[in-house]
C-alpha cells in the first residue's frame, strides 16, 4: 500500500483539486484507493458529496476506530474518509508524547489498511504542525502543488527544511506547477528556470475554469460526461508519480 | 473492514419492476444510468465436471471466464465463441491449465445460452450522493428456436458507509413481495432455463435395489439403466463431440454383456443367447474407434518421451491414425444407425419392460439377494484362486485373464451394491481398485505396444524418414515395455495386499448378511 500526501503550507494552490482528481484517476486505473480528507474545512468531502457520519470525530480517528466511517464515493474503487470539524485541532491532539513517537501516529493508524487499499491519498491542511510532520513521515511520496511564483518557491524551501528536520529524504517530495497561466511572465520564467530540477515533475496543471467549477458540479473532472482537458493533465501527473515513486 | 454487501431478488411472474422503482423514488432520488445487453453462454461437460466443482464456464463477447458459483472469478481469457472447447483449444493461458485438471479430455458444450439486459440505477440522497446501486435484469434463454423468459431480477449493491440506505432498499423489496435469491439460487436459475438438469448424468454407477427384489426385476432395473446410458451417449458418439461418449457407451455395453454372462444360468437361454450375440456385435463395432482414441489420447505423452529429431516421424504416425479414424467413425455411425442396432434396442427394452416377458417368470421370481450373495462369493474365490497361481515367471496372459475376472467381480459388486453395507462395500472396492488399476495399466501398455508393433511391422524401409520413424516406434515400444515391466513388478505386492485374510473376512462378512437390510433404508 502506498501513501501519497498532497501537501503545501500555502493555501489556495490546488491541493484539494489535486488530491480529488488524482484519487479518481488512480481508481480508474484499477487500484483500490482511499482518499483521506485531513483538512477540517472538508473540501474534498464536499466535492465527493460525502458528509461524515454523526458519530465520527477526531478522537475516534486517533483511537483507530474509523473504519466504519469510511464511505464509498460514486466511483468504483474509490472510498473516502471524510473530514470532521474536530480535525481543526488534530495536531494538538497528536502532540502528547515523545516527539519521535508523535510523528508516527498517522502511519500507525493507516498501517492496518494495507490489505484493503492499494493507495491512500491524504488531502492535507495548509499548515506546518506536528500533523504535517506525521503526514510527511507516513507518506511514501509528498506531492506538492506549486503555483509558479516566488512566494510558492519559498514555501517549498521551507518544506524541504521540514523534511530534513523529521529525517525524511528529499526525494520523497515531488513538486509540480499548479494553476499555471503561461501568459503570465512570472509563471513562464519560473517554469523555464526550474523545469529541469529533479524535484519538479514534468507534468503541470494549467489554471482552468473547469477545475474551479468543481465546486459547482461536485465531481472530479474526469467523471464529466464531456471530454475534459483538465483530466488529461491529472492523468499525466498521476502517470509521472507512478513512474517516479510507485514503481508500477 | 466488513465487505460491501449485495443482495438479489426475483420478481414474481406478472409483477412490473417499475413498481419497485416508483416505490424507491419516494425515498431516494432515482436515476437510470446505463443499459447493458449481453449474451452469455454457459458451458459444461456432458457429465457436469465443472458443476461438481461449483464452477461455471462462461463465454460472452470476446471473453471466456471461469467463475465460482459465488460469482468470484477464477480466471479469464480472451477467446472467441465456439461450439465446444477442449482445454487444449486455450493453450498457453492460465485458463487452459485450470480446465485441464478438471475436464481432462472432455469437451465443454453449451448448456444454456442467456441474453441478459440490465438497467442500472443509482439511488441518491438529497445531496445527489449515490447511496445504493440497483440493477434490474431480465434474461431470456435460447433453446434452438424456443425463447424462454426467466422471471426478472433486481440486484442491490451497498455503498460502503451507507448501511441504512441499503437496509431501506432491502426492506422495500421484501415489502413488495420480491423473492430473495441466494448466490446458489442465482446459479440454479441459469440452469433451470436449460433442457437438462445439473448432474443428471455422470457420477458412479449405482442402481437402488430393494432387498426383496426378484431376479427378473433386478435385471430389468439394472439393464434399463444401462440402455438409458447407451442412448444418452449415442448422440455424442455420432456427432463425435469428445472421446468419452464412446467410452461411456462401451462401458454400458460391457456391463450389459457382463450381467448377461454372470447370470446366464438363471436367464432364459434362447433369448439370452440372442442378446449376447447382438451386444457382442455392438462391442466389436465400437472397438476400432475406441482403440484409436486411446492411442491419440497418449499423443502428448509419447511425444514427450522422444527427442525432437524423432518427434516428426511420430507426428506422421498420429496424423495417419487420425485419418484412419475418420473412416472408422463413418463405419461406426452406420452401425449405430442401422436397423440391426434399432432392432436390438427395441427388443431389449421390450424384454426388460413387457409384463409378459420371460424375464419375470420361472426361476427369475426368486429373491435376487440370495443369488447375488452366492455369485459374489463364487467369483471372489475364483479370482483369488487364479491370482494365487501367478508368480514371477507367469506369462502376461495370466495377468490379462485375472484382469477380466476382476472386472467381472467388480461389475457384480457394482450391480448389487445396494444390498450391502455401504462402508464395508466401499472398503472392499477400495482394495480391489488398487489391484485393478495395476492390472488395467498393464493391459493398456500391452495394447499400446501392440498397436505400435503392428505399425512397425508394416513399415518398408524406403528412405531416411521411414528409418527415423521406425527408430521412433522402436524407442517408444522399449519405453512402454520398460514401464510395463515396472508395473509387473508392482503386481506382487499389490496382490498380496488384496489377498490377505482381512480382506477375505471383510467380503465374507458383507455377504453373510451383516448389512442385510433394504437398500433404500441406507443413505
Amino acid at each position: 500500500m502506498k501513501i501519497i500526501a498532497v501537501y503545501s503550507s500555502k493555501g489556495g494552490v490546488g491541493k484539494t483539486a489535486t488530491s480529488v482528481n488524482l484519487a479518481y484517476t488512480a481508481a480508474k486505473t484499477g487500484l483500490r484507493v482511499l482518499l483521506c480528507d485531513m483538512d477540517s474545512q472538508g473540501a474534498a468531502s464536499y466535492y465527493y458529496r460525502i458528509k461524515p457520519k454523526k458519530k465520527f470525530n477526531r478522537s475516534r480517528l486517533l483511537k483507530g476506530d474509523f473504519y466504519e466511517f469510511i464511505r464509498g464515493t460514486d466511483f468504483y474503487g474509490l472510498d473516502l474518509l471524510p473530514a470532521h470539524f474536530s480535525f481543526r485541532n488534530l495536531d494538538i491532539a497528536i502532540n502528547n508524547g515523545k516527539k519521535e513517537k508523535n510523528r508516527q501516529v498517522l502511519a500507525t493508524l493507516l498501517a492496518p489498511l494495507k490489505d484493503e487499499y492499494d493507495c491512500v491519498i491524504l488531502d492535507c491542511p495548509p499548515n506546518v504542525t506536528v500533523l504535517s510532520e506525521n503526514i510527511i513521515t507516513a507518506a511514501d511520496c509528498v506531492v506538492v502543488p506549486v503555483v509558479p511564483t516566488t512566494l510558492s518557491l519559498l514555501a517549498l524551501e521551507q518544506l524541504l527544511k521540514l523534511l530534513k528536520k523529521v529525517e525524511c529524504k528529499k526525494k520523497k517530495v515531488l513538486a509540480f506547477f499548479s494553476m499555471v497561466e503561461r501568459r503570465k511572465v512570472m509563471h513562464s520564467s519560473i517554469m523555464k528556470k526550474y523545469h529541469n530540477y529533479p524535484i519538479f515533475m514534468k507534468s503541470y496543471v494549467p489554471f482552468m475554469a473547469e477545475i474551479e467549477k468543481m465546486g459547482i458540479y461536485r465531481r472530479p473532472v474526469g467523471s464529466s460526461p464531456r471530454k475534459s482537458v483538465a483530466s488529461q493533465a491529472y492523468q499525466s501527473l498521476w502517470q509521472e508519480i507512478e513512474n517516479r515513486r510507485l514503481n508500477r | 473492514m466488513k465487505p460491501v454487501r449485495e443482495h438479489s431478488f426475483s420478481f414474481t411472474r406478472g409483477m412490473n419492476p417499475k413498481t419497485l422503482i416508483n416505490h424507491l423514488a419516494k425515498k431516494f432520488i432515482v436515476e437510470e444510468c446505463t443499459n447493458q445487453s449481453e449474451q452469455q453462454i454457459f458451458y459444461d461437460t456432458f457429465d457436469w465436471r465443472l458443476h461438481r466443482e461449483k464452477l461455471l464456464f462462461i463465454s460472452s463477447a470476446n471473453s471466456l471466464k471461469l467463475q465460482r458459483f459465488d460469482g468470484s472469478e477464477v480466471v479469464k481469457a480472451q477467446g472467441r465463441k465456439r461450439s465446444k472447447y477442449f482445454w487444449w483449444d486455450l493453450r498457453q493461458s492460465e485458463l487452459s491449465e485450470k480446465l485441464q485438471g478438471i475436464i481432462a479430455m472432455r469437451a465443454l458444450c453449451p448448456i444454456v445460452s442467456l441474453s441478459r439486459t440490465t438497467h442500472q440505477f443509482r439511488l441518491m440522497n438529497k445531496d445527489r450522493k449515490t447511496v445504493a446501486r440497483l440493477a434490474l435484469g431480465s434474461e431470456q434463454a435460447t433453446l434452438g428456436n424456443i425463447v424462454k423468459s426467466l422471471p426478472e431480477t433486481v440486484y442491490v449493491q451497498e455503498i460502503r458507509g451507507y448501511e441504512s440506505s441499503f437496509a431501506k432498499v432491502l426492506k422495500h423489496c421484501s415489502k413488495l413481495g420480491l423473492i430473495p435469491l441466494s448466490r446458489a439460487q442465482c446459479v440454479e436459475r441459469f440452469f433451470s432455463a436449460s433442457e437438462r438438469t445439473p448432474r443428471d448424468y455422470g457420477g458412479k454407477f449405482r442402481v437402488e435395489l430393494d432387498n426383496n427384489i426378484s431376479i427378473g426385476r433386478a435385471v430389468a432395473k439394472i439393464c434399463l439403466n444401462l440402455v438409458d446410458d447407451m442412448e444418452r451417449n449415442h448422440g455424442g458418439v455420432c456427432s463425435d463431440i469428445d472421446s468419452e461418449f464412446l467410452h461411456d457407451f462401451r462401458i454400458a455395453v460391457r456391463r450389459t454383456r457382463s450381467l448377461l454372462s454372470l447370470l446366464k444360468k438363471v436367464l432364459p437361454p434362447d433369448t439370452t443367447a440372442y442378446f449376447q450375440t447382438e451386444f457382442r456385435w455392438l462391442g466389436s463395432v465400437t472397438g476400432p474407434v475406441r482403440d484409436t482414441d486411446v492411442c491419440l489420447l497418449e499423443k502428448d505423452d509419447y511425444l514427450g518421451l522422444l527427442p525432437d529429431a524423432l518427434q516428426k516421424g511420430m507426428n506422421l504416425f498420429f496424423d495417419e491414425l487420425s485419418a484412419n479414424r475418420v473412416h472408422e467413425l463413418k463405419l461406426l455411425r452406420q452401425h449405430l444407425t442401422s436397423q440391426r442396432y434399432l432392432n436390438l434396442l427395441s427388443k431389449w427394452r421390450s424384454f426388460l419392460s413387457d409384463p409378459e416377458s420371460k424375464l419375470f417368470r420361472g426361476i427369475r421370481t426368486r429373491k435376487c439377494r440370495d443369488l447375488a450373495d452366492a455369485l459374489i462369493l463364487k467369483r471372489y474365490k475364483n479370482f483369488v484362486k487364479e491370482g494365487d497361481k501367478i508368480y514371477e515367471f507367469s506369462p502376461d496372459t495370466a495377468l490379462h485373464q485375472l484382469r477380466i475376472k476382476g472386472k467381472k467381480l467388480r461389475y457384480l459388486l457394482e450391480f448389487f451394491k445396494s444390498f450391502y453395507d455401504v462402508t464395508e462395500m466401499n472398503r472392499f472396492l477400495k482394495y480391489m481398485k488398487k489391484l485393478q488399476d495395476n492390472l488395467g495399466d498393464f493391459n493398456d501398455l500391452s495394447v499400446q505396444q501392440e498397436i505400435l508393433s503392428e505399425k512397425l511391422d508394416s513399415l518398408k524401409a524406403k528412405n531416411l524418414q521411414t528409418i527415423r520413424f521406425a527408430s521412433a516406434l522402436g524407442g517408444l515400444i522399449s519405453v512402454l515395455a520398460d514401464k510395463q515391466k515396472r508395473i509387473r513388478e508392482e503386481f506382487e505386492s499389490t496382490y498380496t495386499q488384496f489377498s490377505r485374510d482381512e480382506v477375505n473376512e471383510l467380503i465374507q462378512a458383507m455377504v453373510a448378511g451383516a448389512g442385510k437390510s433394504s437398500g433404500s433404508e441406507r443413505k
